[in-house]
């Protein structure tokens, strides 16, 4: 029994074959970190940005910064309580909000 | 007699003449020096490295590129190439970049790069890049292109921290010549 002889051709698309076949396992299997990480600006929603790895709101950032309360908390800036009671600034905004959020807080 | 010998020489003449023009005027004109277009049609991802601001290279999967472009070949040294890319990433928030490289081509189908990688839209990312081709014709005129690639992309608005990001992307597609 003979075995059929492959090209040189062929034995370098299957070494390419293969190449791909282990880049494909490598990229499943290798301990990168997980997507909740941000290396770029770009990883992060618009109106957010990355700091320390972490994709804060950039709205937030700047009622930390009025507040002088850094926040990170990414309903931070839809919680009508928090920022009325953070933000003296916005306060029609702010007054807009917590009372929809108050009438649902008295209730509950 | 005498009258048709002494017009053959003449008549002779007259239709090299004509013919010595009809060949120049007809003949199309040499081309010079030009360029030979192979387009191409890719898609590719890998491993991304970056700074998270702790000083520590993390690594995570690159996201989806999308490639397209062009290569220039000079028709009297087919080795040596320039390569325009414009390429998309499509996940996260979608970015937009292109590339510019010297390509040399050790052989028809297998060739090495360097050049300028960035992205322009939506914020800014530039750097260096270098990269090996190796095509798999398929048939005269199209081949599927492997492209390994290596990028270190130090500068722009794309970074949160100073340290660069890198790119170990792989990319595969269709080669055409157009």
């Amino acid at each position: 029994m003979t075995l059929p002889r492959l090209s040189s051709d062929m034995g370098l698309r299957a070494l390419l074959a293969l190449c791909v076949a282990a880049y494909a396992l490598l990229l499943s299997n290798i301990g990168c970190s997980s997507g909740a990480v941000c290396y770029r600006k770009t990883d992060c929603p618009t109106g957010t940005s990355c700091q320390s790895g972490q994709c804060v709101r950039t709205q937030a950032l700047g009622d930390g910064g009025v507040a002088g309360s850094p926040s990170t908390d990414e309903t931070a800036g839809s919680d009508g309580n928090a920022s009325a009671g953070s933000d003296g600034t916005a306060g029609s905004e702010a007054s807009a909000i917590a009372g929809s959020d108050g009438t649902a807080g008295g209730t509950e | 007699m005498q009258t048709v010998r002494k017009t053959a020489p003449l008549a002779r003449l007259s239709v090299s003449v004509v013919t010595l023009g009809c060949a120049i005027l007809l003949a199309s004109p040499a081309r010079a020096e030009g360029y030979l277009f192979d387009g191409n049609f890719g898609i590719g991802t890998g491993l991304e490295g970056g700074d998270t601001g702790s000083g520590k290279l993390g690594w995570r999967r690159a996201r989806l590129h999308i490639t397209t472009g062009i290569d220039l070949r000079d028709d009297e040294s087919q080795a040596d190439a320039l390569g325009f890319r414009a390429f998309a990433e499509i996940e996260k928030r979608a970015t937009l970049g292109g590339e510019a490289r010297y390509e040399r081509w050790i052989s028809h189908n297998v060739g090495a790069y360097g050049g300028l990688i960035g992205v322009v839209t939506p914020e800014t990312l530039f750097g260096g890049s270098v990269g090996a081709d190796v095509v798999i014709p398929f048939g005269k005129r199209a081949g599927l292109f492997l492209e390994p690639s290596f990028s270190v992309l130090p500068v722009g608005s794309d970074l949160p921290s100073s340290g660069p990001l890198i790119w170990f992307l792989f990319s595969a597609g269709i080669k055409l010549g157009l």
